[in-house]
């Protein structure tokens, strides 16, 4: 049988967490993975940092640099900075709204991820390239080169769209994903908004969220016995509930943000047969964190959760605090009760799972002590039917059974 | 009366003395000050000096960025811009994950506003491409015709700064290599240019090339590296991962292949910064357990361990490089396919040696331990 190559670009970590379960399925069926990322942003966000922490082999793009693509590298980037040049003296210009080092950084990277990612795909000849999301800096340009040399080039989503957050022309959902053979959704929720924007939906699938998969397959690492060895080793003592603080972006959070955390630290340094799992936005600046994680030393209590996924500490947790995040997604998926934190009567978290009566809440540091009286009381009917259709419309099938779905697709798509 | 406009960021002594001399020269002038610096200000208002702060960068409200890219993409800059060789259009790369990130139009909007309602008949500001305003600023005194001088702030000889667009009619900087530099990128007039050397810089390397034994007894002490040991340096900065890699790919074969200058020599990575501490261990492990490299933590001094070692090596043109050099060490700059475009840093009347993955010889550096 023919084995067929895939190259799989990965940036930040999410792109791996959420890509790897398919790869690995596809390799176990015979299909070569190889992984290759690039630099990013004065690589203050390495990419490679979590290949290596994942353990998977991959090369870096810069791998296949040689002295013929740098001269094409030099000349590119020389056409569009004198495009550039040609019109930096107008009022109100890209260099008026962005650090001309930013832009010039950027512009250079853009055409040295460019001419590698074609230098890569020429040497490999892959059948095949993979994405998380094709509107990316990233992802876009692997898409164009895969798609220039006839390629078949896969895209994949994560995460819900959010109407009040992301733009349907503008947002990773979209953008057309027009160098994409196959876009592979999560659910039926992002598939509308898909098929309003992009010109030809036959190249869409709805499948699921693969990264799950493994979960939903109880597979060893997410056995009972396997979880409560791992809440032992956090320090969680028997009877304790374990609640997990998925903190928003300090950019997205509404209210005082500073103000709600200290709140949730001080309630559990009183609350000890509570324990406390500290999750920061993946993006969240260490600033800001370095703010919050000295508070929790002496707690025995309270610890700060860092692994790369957050379905990995759902499967540990009995209950979530939040105001709107994917993560809730995926606690609602696994049947984790929700409790939402808003102290700001006069704000709104705009598509808060309280509103859609999917969560408790909770408007005051004083009410946190309504928690283990939230956590104690058993799902109501009426909530469990709307937990179950919000599931379906964004996760479509929760069965364990995505990739083997993606795997299929595939083999029809190297057919055609 | 008219007026000297002076936006002041930074208040190092050096870019003080540069500016007192400028101003210096134009004592007819009302001085005044603008900022985006939270702070400086008030701290400019305290001496007497009329300040004005006016913000700017990155802040919350990130999210309107979609009106920036729709704004901005279909401005004549972006309008119709593809990669080269391409049909791909450049806005449907650029802005994702890069620059819709770090802009805010309304803040942006205003910092503009008022750029461009300042009256002012000299501008003295900045030579930084990482300082926007700054160089809205330039850019303004350019389209009014209105004379202006740039000083040079932070470290000039990069990659991003052979492209950056310049326009002031005088610059001030620290040393030759910096005119050369500028006036061979076409980025100043050769007699544009002053030359106001750092005072402070100079005596750093009149200091270590005077106590240079002492210096290097007191590095090895801090690493325990015996005396009779020889030390190669690698400064590592997360930014040169991939040059690092291949360095020290280099360096196995070395050490495989037996060449004896490696042989008997400690492999000693400093690193640049705190970030760095956390980082190599994680990006490196194969290369630690092959190599075993001294790992030196950043508070440690990069100029002592200069002083012991028979080369420094970095992978970017750096000010340490220039300092080590000048101080008499050997200062290596490796760049492997001339990725960091360091040919055209203006290395000619000094002696940092470039080298690229082809002709980097570890045999080259030193005798047999």
């Amino acid at each position: 049988m023919r084995e067929y190559r895939i190259v799989c670009f990965t940036g930040r970590g999410h792109h791996i967490d959420k890509l790897y379960s398919t790869m690995s399925y596809l390799q176990e069926r015979g299909f070569r993975v190889d992984y290759v990322c690039a630099n990013n942003a004065v690589n203050n966000h390495s990419f490679e940092e979590p290949l290596v922490r994942k353990g998977v082999p991959y090369e870096s793009v810069y791998d296949y640099l040689d002295d013929a693509v740098m001269d094409r590298i030099e000349r590119h980037a020389r056409i569009l900075r004198e495009r550039c040049d040609a019109h930096i003296l107008e009022r109100r210009n890209l260099f008026d709204y962005v650090s001309e080092f930013w832009a010039r950084y950027s512009f250079q990277e853009m055409v040295e991820a460019f001419e590698l990612f074609g230098e890569v795909l020429d040497r490999k000849k892959p059948d095949l390239t993979v994405v998380l999301h094709e509107a990316n800096f990233w992802g876009k340009m692997m898409c164009y080169q895969g798609k220039a040399r006839g390629i078949k080039t896969l895209s994949f989503q994560e995460g819900p769209y959010r109407d009040y957050k992301d733009n349907p022309h503008f947002s990773p959902f979209n953008l057309l994903s027009e160098y994409s053979d196959r876009v592979y959704l999560w659910g039926r929720q992002v598939y509308e908004i898909f098929a309003k924007v992009v010109p030809d939906p036959s190249r869409i699938r709805v499948v699921g969220a693969p990264h799950l998969d493994p979960y939903f397959q109880g597979v060893n690492e997410h056995s009972s016995e396997a979880i409560a060895a791992r809440r032992r080793a956090l320090g969680v003592r028997e009877g304790q509930k374990v609640l997990l603080f998925a903190v928003p972006h300090t950019t997205m959070a509404t209210g005082d943000l500073s103000g709600i955390i200290r709140a949730v630290i001080e309630f559990f340094r009183r609350r000890t047969d509570l324990f406390l799992l500290l999750r920061f936005h993946p993006f969240e600046g260490e600033a800001f964190k370095a703010g919050f994680v000295p508070l929790l030393s002496g707690m025995p209590n309270a610890v700060l959760s860092e692994e790369p996924k957050a379905v990995d500490v759902i499967q540990l947790i009995d209950g979530c605090l939040l105001q709107e995040s994917t993560t809730g997604m995926e606690c609602l998926a696994f049947s984790k009760p929700l409790i939402e934190l808003n102290f700001d009567p006069s704000l709104d978290i705009l598509r808060g799972y309280h509103k859609q009566g999917l969560a408790d809440l909770v408007t005051s540091p004083g009410e946190l002590d309504l928690i283990p009286a939230f956590l104690e009381r058993p799902e109501t009917a009426e909530r469990r039917k709307k937990r179950e259709e919000l599931l379906e419309y964004n996760l479509d099938r929760l069965d364990g059974r995505c990739n083997e779905r993606i795997h299929a697709d595939i083999q029809e798509l190297l057919r055609e | 009366m008219k007026t000297a406009l002076i936006v002041l960021n930074r208040l190092e002594e050096h870019y003080m003395a540069m500016l007192a001399s400028v101003l210096g020269e134009h004592r007819d002038l009302r001085h005044r000050f603008v900022t985006t610096t939270p702070g400086l200000d008030n701290l400019l208002r305290q001496r007497n000096l009329a300040a004005h702060y006016v913000g700017s960068g990155w802040e919350e409200g990130m999210y309107d960025r979609f009106d920036g890219m729709d704004r901005l993409s279909a401005g004549p800059m972006l309008d119709g811009m593809v990669l080269p060789g391409a049909r791909l259009p450049v806005s449907h790369t650029i802005f994702w994950d890069r620059l819709s990130q770090w802009f805010n139009f309304r803040r942006s909007d205003h910092s503009l506003d008022l750029a461009e309602a300042f009256e002012f008949d000299l501008l003295v500001a900045p030579l930084d491409i990482e300082d926007g305003f700054s160089q809205s600023m330039m850019r303004e005194a350019k389209r009014r015709g209105v004379p202006s001088v740039g000083i040079k702030a932070g470290f000039l000889r990069t990659k991003e700064n052979i492209d950056a667009h310049w326009c002031f009619d005088r610059v001030l900087v620290d040393s030759p290599g910096d005119m050369r530099f500028l006036v061979e990128h076409g980025k100043a007039a050769p007699g544009s240019v002053t030359v106001i050397p750092d005072q402070g810089r100079a005596g750093l390397v009149r200091q270590l090339a005077g106590n240079g034994p002492a210096l290097a007894a007191e590095a090895r002490r801090r690493l325990g590296i015996a005396p009779d040991r020889r030390i190669h340096a690698v400064i590592f900065c997360k930014r040169h991962a991939w040059e690092c890699r291949r360095l020290l790919r280099g360096l196995a074969e070395a050490r495989r292949s037996g060449v004896p200058a490696v042989r008997g020599a400690e492999l000693v990575v400093q690193y640049e910064g705190p970030q760095e501490a956390v980082d190599f261990p994680l990006l490196f492990e194969k290369e630690i357990r092959e190599l075993r490299p001294v790992l030196a933590e950043p508070a440690g001094n990069a100029y002592h361990l200069a002083m012991a070692a028979e080369a420094v090596i970095f992978f970017r043109f750096h000010p340490i490089l220039e300092d080590v050099d000048k101080a008499g060490r050997r200062a290596i700059l490796y760049d492997p396919h001339r990725f960091n475009r360091s040919h055209l840093m203006g290395l000619a009347g000094t002696g940092i040696e470039l080298r690229t993955e082809g002709d980097f010889d570890w045999s080259a550096l030193g005798g047999p331990g």
